[in-house]
């Protein structure tokens, strides 16, 4: 450095470094003091929870090799520190498991592989000793009402397994059900019927889940917006903006429901769901496989898709012939 | 070419401009290749930061828009000190020490999380003091970049090509603004998800470093377009980075200059909350695959339309009321935010929550930025003119200093109110009737919409004691530094 600097400065010869040296170290001072002073006067108003990051954890859901090592050392951690860490609610009443059942999406494709990403925490939470599935937030939510307006059926699944009331209703009278339905979430909304969520209960407006899901698709489905018709812009002329919101995958879904919610399925028990969502998650785990064997070394991509596929069959040999309805897409 | 429709289409004006730039080597062409890629980097990282800090670092709702508010805190104090090194040691090495910080820095941001819990075997929390770390490394090498980029282009243009040189520079970024949107953030994000597309954000950005440091090797570092100019180089190179403050403190221009820039603080704060507060309202009130990208892509569109349209045409009009007016828009765009989506169940077609958010911000984009059109040009012009003609750039830089004091201010509130008005899962709440006015993302921007608001009717109502349609009376000599033109092409990035 400093024989670089003497040529460097030879085209300046006055520079003096002292004097810069310290200007900048009193502007390094003056920021990490303004900085402080801010963070200082943010603490009393700040919302802090000793299970942010077990949260956070769940909502990047890094699982490799069927475990995710951080999430574990967090619950250990917390478990340890925390009494009665794993039922935690933090300010908005909500318990890490309510966080693992929701995600946003429109596109209800998303939150389908989401829901798949997410199982792995949801199992380990429930095997939790001392978890109080059941809790509700603030609002009356529990984690099933979460799963349901997210579109997560084999959350769903999991947390009726845990004991959750699939009739459970909210301050507002809204059940499950009704946010599924809300939602456009035919897969849930298949689940919660087949396994015996009654149709009929009506919320605080009085209004029922087939009224709430036919209200709504009425509105997702109308795509007015078309701002740019005035360009004639080929293209730009048929660009409807509302096309940035709404994806093809949730009107299907939508109309699914409705469909269900018409023609409820036949009841059928956990373990049909659960068969299903072994399939899905073998599924994921091989489409995984192949999309990092793709990259690892494309000249045995052939030989790799023919395991991938193999481990796709496997799975799927083993599902009821006759499932309650079509497999998750 | 002469014919009369060419020479008044707007168009075609703007773009006849720039054929001046042949004048201009390759120095001049290679620094605008420096600063696209730079540009690109620093837009994609800027439009996901809360985001990938929230969502991938674990960041909480009031923590990460409180680290992006000290990132651009980070980057304003750092850029006193780069004029002055980059003086002395040159551009070339000055561009090698800013790309090493940037892409380091960048790296460190990028693997702090992963590298801290994976392989140091950190808990989360530890392990974001990486990305801390990070993320101040990097905003010392993105202070490098600004000041070095205006030198080169001053350099490496001529008299005659140096206004359009500028405005060729500032054109170039904003295309860099536009592509980052809807060409690279959405489809990171929908080929990714919604959470790991976010480290592939940075990743992309840190690539882009790469590329605009390996340009800045071919710059030739003794090259002057005009060689008078290398004289004066050794002036400056004597002065103290915190030497400018004190040049200036006491003059009358200069007091009645701060006074002016804490007036218009309300609304150029509302400008940074593009990026603070934004991301993650737009993802929370209508979903996590909604396109961030192409809605971030709409500021620096109009921008582009307008310098090319517009921008001529404004030029007689009155700076001050121009300044006002655009405020005044920008401010009230809020309005469209802050009213209860369900008003907008009154327009045909508007029937659900998610489209009425949806709409709502598609229109305060759009209203945002034509009044950014007409304010951000116009404030530039109005600080180079109240300065006296050898302290133009100067007192551009400190300009600066008011928003030193707002930018973590305003991460710390903006923060704390996303944390409690627009926390993740109020879509939830609201679709099933839970959320209150008091408690909606309407209230932060009721109270985003007073602040904003204060800046027009404050200058309005000290239009005589602060602010005067001819401020140069107030300088030293009334006429307008070449430097004026130079300094407004400077980006309003932080």
């Amino acid at each position: 450095m400093s024989a670089n600097e003497t040529q460097m400065t030879h085209e300046a010869p006055k520079t003096q470094w002292g004097p810069i040296i310290k200007d900048m170290f009193i502007l390094v001072c003056v920021m990490a003091t303004l900085g402080y002073l801010c963070k200082l006067a943010m603490v009393p108003f700040e919302h802090t929870s000793p299970t942010d990051s077990l949260v956070s954890i769940i909502r990047k859901g890094a699982v490799t090799n069927g475990t995710d090592e951080t999430f574990l050392k967090e619950m250990a951690l917390g478990s340890e520190q925390v009494k009665d860490f794993v039922n935690y609610a933090d300010n908005t009443g909500r318990t890490p498991l309510m966080w693992a059942a929701y995600c946003n999406f429109n596109d209800s494709k998303a939150s389908l592989e989401k829901d798949v990403a997410r199982l792995y925490y949801v199992r380990q939470l429930l095997a939790t000793p001392g978890i109080n599935a059941k809790m509700a937030d603030r609002d009356g939510f529990t984690a099933l009402h979460w799963a349901a307006w997210s579109g997560m059926p084999y959350t769903s699944v999991l947390l009726l397994e845990a004991g959750i009331d699939i009739n459970a209703v909210d301050n507002n009278g809204y059940t499950p059900l009704m946010l599924a339905a809300l939602r456009g979430n035919e897969q849930v909304v298949r689940v919660l019927l087949a396994l015996g969520a009654d149709a009929a209960k009506v919320n605080k407006d009085g209004k029922t889940a087939a009224q709430l899901a036919a209200e709504n698709e009425g509105a997702y489905s109308k795509r007015e917006a078309r701002i740019f018709a005035w360009t004639r812009i080929p293209g730009l002329e048929d660009f409807n903006l509302f096309e940035l919101i709404f994806a093809p995958s949730r009107e299907a879904s939508y109309q699914g429901a409705i469909k269900l919610l018409a023609t409820p399925p036949a009841a059928c028990s956990i373990e049909t769901f659960k068969q299903e969502m072994t399939a899905a998650e073998a599924k994921a785990a091989a489409e995984k496989a192949k999309a990092e064997a793709k990259d690892a070394d494309k000249a045995t991509i052939e030989a790799n898709e023919t395991k991938v596929e193999r481990a796709v069959e496997a799975p799927a040999q083993t599902e009821p012939e006759q499932a309650p309805s079509e497999q998750i897409p | 070419m002469s014919d009369t429709p060419q020479k008044t289409n707007p168009i075609f004006k703007y773009f006849s401009e720039f054929g001046v730039l042949r004048d201009c080597g390759k120095n001049f062409w290679l620094t605008n290749f420096i600063q696209f890629f730079d540009g690109l980097s620093y837009f994609t990282l800027i439009i996901v930061f809360t985001l990938f800090l929230n969502k991938y670092c674990g960041f909480k709702d009031a923590d990460a828009p409180y680290w992006v508010g000290m990132y651009t805190l980070f980057i304003s104090m750092f850029v006193f000190a780069v004029g002055t090194i980059c003086d002395i040691i040159g551009l070339r090495r000055t561009y090698l020490i800013g790309f090493i910080l940037l892409i380091g820095g960048r790296i460190i941001l990028g693997m702090g999380t992963d590298f801290g819990t994976e392989i140091c075997g950190l808990t989360q929390d530890s392990s974001r003091y990486f990305v801390m770390a990070g993320i101040t490394i990097m905003s010392f090498g993105t202070a490098f970049m600004s000041p070095c980029i205006t030198t080169s282009i001053r350099r490496f243009t001529t008299l005659r090509s140096r206004p359009t040189g500028f405005n060729f520079y500032y054109l170039f970024m904003n295309i860099g603004a536009l592509l980052a949107g809807f060409a690279i953030v959405d489809p990171l994000l929908g080929w990714q998800g919604d959470v790991d597309g976010l480290l592939w954000v940075i990743n992309f950005g840190t690539c882009c470093n790469v590329i605009a440091f390996i340009f800045t090797r071919f710059i030739d570092d003794d090259f002057y377009a005009v060689p008078e100019e290398k004289l004066n180089k050794k002036e400056t190179a004597t002065r103290r980075p915190l030497q400018l403050i004190c040049e200036v403190a006491r003059e009358k221009a200069f007091q009645k200059l701060i006074v002016f820039l804490l007036l218009t603080l309300g609304v150029r704060l509302v400008f940074t909350l593009q990026f603070l507060i934004m991301p993650q309202y737009y993802t929370r009130t209508i979903g996590d695959d909604f396109q961030l990208g192409f809605m971030n892509s709409i500021n620096p569109f109009i921008i582009i339309t307008g310098l090319i349209l517009i921008i001529p045409i404004l030029n007689k009009f009155s700076t001050v009321k121009l300044m006002i007016s655009g405020m005044s828009i920008s401010a009230l765009s809020l309005v469209l935010m802050a009213v209860p989506p369900e008003w907008y169940f009154i327009i045909p077609g508007i029937e659900t929550i998610g489209q009425a958010y949806f709409v709502a911000i598609f229109t305060q984009i759009v209203v945002f930025a034509s009044g950014e059109l007409l304010f951000s040009p116009r404030f530039s012009e109005y600080v180079a003119r109240v300065a006296p003609k050898d302290k133009v750039a100067s007192y551009m830089s400190l300009s600066a200093l008011p928003m030193f004091i707002a930018k973590p201010v305003n991460g710390v509130v903006g923060g704390l109110l996303v944390s409690y008005l627009c926390f993740d899962g109020i879509a939830a709440k609201m679709d099933t009737g839970h959320i209150d006015f008091w408690h909606s993302p309407e209230f932060m921007w009721t109270i985003y919409l007073c602040m904003a608001l204060i800046s027009p009717i404050a200058i309005i109502l000290t239009k005589d004691s602060f602010v005067s349609d001819h401020p140069e009376e107030d300088a030293d000599s009334k006429d307008d530094n070449a430097e004026a033109t130079e300094e407004k092409a400077e980006p309003e990035a932080c």
